[in-house]
């Protein structure tokens, strides 16, 4: 009887079994099989392993409608024939012969049939039931085998995707973009083509992350990614470049520049269309928009990392820009974005080299009696001492100095504050404040490094004031109300600095613990003669009123808007009307006399 | 056309038109009359001669409101008659579940192919009724795979449909029209019981298939099968093979496989390709088989017992049988008897006995059950089914 060359196991036995009905005149045939305790056919190996006998295969699959493999009688006639531990056994029942085979190591095969077998041929079955079960080992071991291929066939085929893509996204990471860049690199170079890459940064991306928490932020990246697949080619690649930044490598945009340069502004205008689309997550809309820039390549002997770098750039300025476009990259930028390095460098030479000084803009009541400072920073370098510290801070912010020089500033105030409570200054004089930057609020130990700085200084707590700018606030607002809170406890006191120019929620701004309003000066320029001026700044005032908080008015420069701002209710002030920022020793000046003279 | 049996109780009796024009028309009208009488479904045996249009049969069985099944065979018989154009229509008092097993040679036929694991199809225990295409490629394999998935039990009579010129044409009758290439399995809610008898004895051997794929037989005893069947046919009877003659003389000599129990299942030679034997019927390697040869006598007399003994298993039963026998006689035999055919249908009404109606066909290979239970598909036989 033929067993066949079938290295899967129930082909196999499906061909042994039907040659068996066929010579034998059967009427059924079943198998049943030691399995593992996860039901895989295995071999008993005498190792103590667990095994279990379970039906395998029937032929036919049921009786009069009912499937074999259910069949009690059939399983607890397997059952007493390994109890039996004999090769072979033979039950007559309902008319019906059936014969127990032993398949050595694998398990029990049962013949059923009409009349009884010869016990000759019986016994010439022995041989072929040793040989079936060879048959199962070889093929149990072939299926092993091919599962372990398969699984590990898998699991390269899952590292090789994991290495080549976003794991949030599913597309392409940075190294398959980098290995696509390079091929086409050589390929453009080689046909005389050309090809783009978009560089693509999501704006405000942060605090939806911060507001809304990661989850609503990765399905948004997850659409977003969805959304740049759905209008590309399928030659493009669109890939993840970290955080909120995509990439998007246009291969193939033909030998003719312009019209290269035609596909990437369609493509740009899609990639606008596509992101500013409302995202709606469980019912809640958000909106968001996107910076972009590219190159188009080749270029001379540029590389896959200086387009990489080009369009990061371009991004960059356009971003700076705040308006809807795509910036083609051009070697100005590269020129800008060196100056920018090097001022970063200076700027960190310049907390070594100790160039920074504070100066301090006084604050007044509607007495015209100093009763604050802001602290401003002034930068002693012969080759900046004129810039404002509106270029600079910029640029510190940018490469993290912001928070070495944060530092430095909050412990100069300290010192500062230290001393005008040793000259007896502080009586009048109610806070000295100084600017928190968003990098600073994020920083985990801020708190802790104010009360060090308050603690090494022996400073008094509530004479120190932190002005946080209302955009500020607005993209890290937990981490604001947290920290408004712990130094509240501690004394220190919080302003809303430039109030006005951003979108604070009004329900956020109730739970604010802070203690003053500053208006921005775009708001006081003026404001005598500009009706919508004068009409947020009343807004500001009543709303101030309302939540209990201090208001003051910046940049007061005439005393039209001083007379104004007074008119409106307001109450304290600063600006070049009553004093440019100055150096400490000139505050301490001021102070010492009891009124400033009104400036004409 | 003509009412040939209307007892005034259908379930005592089913009606039976027989119609000898074998037209559309004709056929049509006899639908319409039985399900008039009643009829909760139809069986149709047509004539291969007849003149059908797919066409119209299409829309006249469509508009049949009750089961309508059977095929189109070379010839028909019905009260000792044996006819080769017209149709016999058959009202039966209960309605039947007729599945359809379509597009068969290029089927997977196997028990792991979806379309047979359809509960509704394979799941139930009865008794079958099975038509299928003669000419499909794959009957054999159908009727194993049936086996495999409906499993033993039930009790199966049935036959290939087509016509002697063996060109394939629509011969299945559905509510869907005429279909070619496919299978009817048609569940009884009745019980019905099967016999099979051939008559063949066997003429020599016994020799050993070496070499065969499907149906056709490459070597036999390591030497080309037809030499070895050749050889032997001109030893022990004289007859001469020539060119031209091969199936005048094979459809006289078919081979017997021999079962473990010494039963014979006859495959019909009906081709030589070169130097092998072409069978109506699937013969393995390393099977024992006879050459077997024909005596009329013997050959009738299986008739008459295949009659007999299928009555004999229906009265084992409590119910009241319909008092109808079905049987499905190869095309072979009737060549192989000629004129004397009339005597088979003589002993099969005599075997099947008195007050029963006998309807049946000439079929190009027969179906039934064997007594242990598989399906089989037989060639050179006559099967009855009682019910």
């Amino acid at each position: 009887m033929a067993i066949g060359n079938d290295l899967k196991l129930i082909e196999m036995l499906r061909i042994f079994m039907r040659v068996s009905m066929s010579r034998l005149d059967l009427s059924s045939v079943h198998v049943f099989l030691f399995c593992d305790s996860a039901g895989v056919p295995t071999f008993a190996d005498f190792s103590g392993k667990s095994l279990v006998v379970k039906h395998c295969l029937s032929i036919p699959r049921q009786y009069l409608g009912a499937p074999w493999a259910e069949c009690l009688m059939l399983q607890t006639m397997v059952a007493q024939h390994l109890e039996s531990k004999s090769l072979s056994s033979t039950v007559a029942l309902n008319n019906k012969t059936y014969h127990c085979f032993s398949l050595p190591a694998h398990g029990v095969i049962v013949f059923e049939g009409i009349y009884e077998l010869d016990p000759v041929i019986q016994k010439s079955l022995d041989p072929i039931f040793k040989k079936l079960s060879l048959s199962c080992y070889a093929c149990i071991a072939h299926e092993s085998l091919l599962k372990e291929m398969a699984a590990r066939h898998l699991a390269e085929k899952t590292i090789a995707h994991q290495a080549a893509h976003d794991e949030l996204t599913q597309l392409a990471n940075r190294r398959k973009l980098t290995e696509r860049l390079e091929e086409s690199l050589v390929h453009c170079r080689h046909y005389q083509k050309y090809g783009a890459l978009l560089f693509i940064d999501l704006n405000q991306f942060k605090s939806i992350n911060d507001v809304m928490g990661h989850d609503v932020g990765d399905k948004i990246l997850q659409e977003v990614a969805q959304r740049l697949l759905s209008i590309t080619r399928s030659k493009d690649t669109v890939a993840r470049f970290g955080g909120d930044e995509f990439v998007i490598l246009l291969p193939d945009l033909g030998r003719n520049r312009e019209e290269a340069e035609l596909i990437v502004c369609g493509t740009a205008a899609r990639i606008h269309d596509a992101v500013e689309v409302t995202f709606d997550l469980t019912g809640v809309g958000y909106n968001i928009s996107c910076s972009m820039g590219y190159e188009i390549f080749p270029n001379l002997d540029e590389s896959y990392s200086d387009i990489i770098k080009n369009a990061d750039l371009a991004m960059y300025e356009a971003k700076a820009m705040r308006q809807r476009v795509a910036l083609a990259y051009h070697p100005d930028m590269s020129e800008k974005h060196n100056t920018r390095l090097a001022y970063a460098s200076d700027l960190k030479a310049a907390i070594k080299n100790n160039e920074f000084e504070l100066y301090y803009q006084p604050q007044f009541n509607r007495a015209h009696e100093i009763i604050g400072a802001e602290a401003l920073l002034r930068w002693h370098n012969p080759k900046y001492q004129f810039e404002s510290p509106a270029v600079y801070i910029p640029i510190a912010e940018d490469s993290d100095l912001i928070l070495d020089i944060g530092d430095w500033v909050l412990n100069e105030a300290c010192k500062h504050l230290k001393v005008l409570q040793a000259q007896g200054l502080l009586e009048g004089f109610k806070k000295l404040s100084i600017n928190v930057s968003g990098k600073q609020l994020t920083q985990q130990d801020f708190f802790a490094r104010i009360c060090q700085a308050l603690a090494v200084t022996d400073a008094p707590p509530q004479n120190l004031a932190i002005e946080i700018t209302e955009n500020v606030l607005v993209s890290g607002i937990n981490q604001a109300m947290t920290l408004m809170s712990d130094l509240q406890a501690i004394g220190v006191e919080c302003s809303i600095d430039d109030f006005g120019t951003g979108y604070s929620s009004l329900a956020y701004l109730k739970r604010f613990p802070a203690h003053m309003i500053k208006i921005d000066r775009s708001f006081v320029r003026d404001i005598h003669s500009d009706a919508e001026s004068r009409s947020i700044a009343r807004m500001i005032i009543a709303l101030g009123n309302n939540l209990d908080m201090e208001i003051l008015a910046e940049g007061v420069e005439s005393r039209e808007e001083l007379a104004c701002l007074q008119e409106l209710g307001c109450q304290q002030y600063q600006g070049y009307y009553f004093s440019r920022p100055v150096p400490f020793t000139n505050l301490l000046a001021m102070l010492h006399q009891p009124q400033v003279e009104e400036v004409e | 056309m003509a009412l040939v049996i209307q007892n005034n109780n259908i379930y005592a009796s089913p009606p039976v038109w027989l119609d000898t024009e074998g037209t559309d028309e004709q056929l049509g009208l006899a639908l319409e009359l039985l399900v008039a009488q009643g009829a909760n479904s139809v069986l149709v045996f047509a004539c291969s001669n007849n003149k059908h249009s797919a066409d119209r049969l299409r829309s006249l069985l469509g508009a049949c409101p009750v089961p309508v099944f059977g095929g189109i065979f070379p010839g028909i018989f019905f009260e000792g008659k044996c006819i080769d154009r017209g149709s016999l229509l058959i009202g039966f008092p209960f309605a039947v579940q007729v599945d359809v097993y379509d597009d068969l040679s290029r089927a997977k036929l196997s028990i792991e192919n979806p379309a047979w694991q359809d509960g509704d199809k394979v799941g139930c225990a009865a008794d079958l009724m099975v038509f299928v295409d003669a000419m499909a490629k794959t009957t054999e394999a159908f009727i194993n795979t049936l086996y495999e998935t409906i499993g033993g039990g039930s009790h199966v009579i049935g036959g290939g449909a087509g016509s002697i010129d063996f060109i394939q044409r629509p011969c299945l009758f559905t509510r869907a029209g005429l279909l070619q290439d496919a299978a009817l399995v048609v569940k009884l809610p009745i019980p019905m019981r099967c016999a099979v008898d051939h008559g063949w004895e066997v003429l020599d051997g016994p020799y050993l298939v070496t070499e065969a794929k499907g149906t056709r037989v490459k070597t036999i005893d390591y030497l080309p099968a037809f030499q070895v069947y050749r050889d032997s046919i001109e030893r022990v009877t004289g007859n001469q093979f020539n060119k031209n003659n091969f199936f005048e003389i094979s459809k006289n000599f078919p081979l017997g496989i021999v079962g473990i129990n010494e039963d014979i299942m006859v495959r019909d030679p009906i081709q030589r390709i070169k130097n092998e034997l072409v069978c109506v019927g699937c013969v393995p390697a390393n099977t024992m088989i006879y050459i077997l040869q024909g005596r009329r006598k013997f050959i009738v007399e299986a008739a008459f017992l295949a009659g007999e003994q299928s009555g004999l298993k229906l009265q084992q039963l409590s119910h009241k049988p319909l008092g109808m026998a079905l049987a499905f006689d190869c095309i072979s035999r009737s060549l192989y008897l000629g004129g004397d055919f009339s005597d088979e249908l003589l002993a099969l009404s005599s075997g099947v006995g008195e007050g029963k109606t006998i309807v049946g066909v000439l079929s190009i290979g027969e179906i039934t059950n064997t007594a242990r239970g598989t399906i089989n598909l037989l060639n050179k036989s006559i099967v009855v089914g009682q019910l």
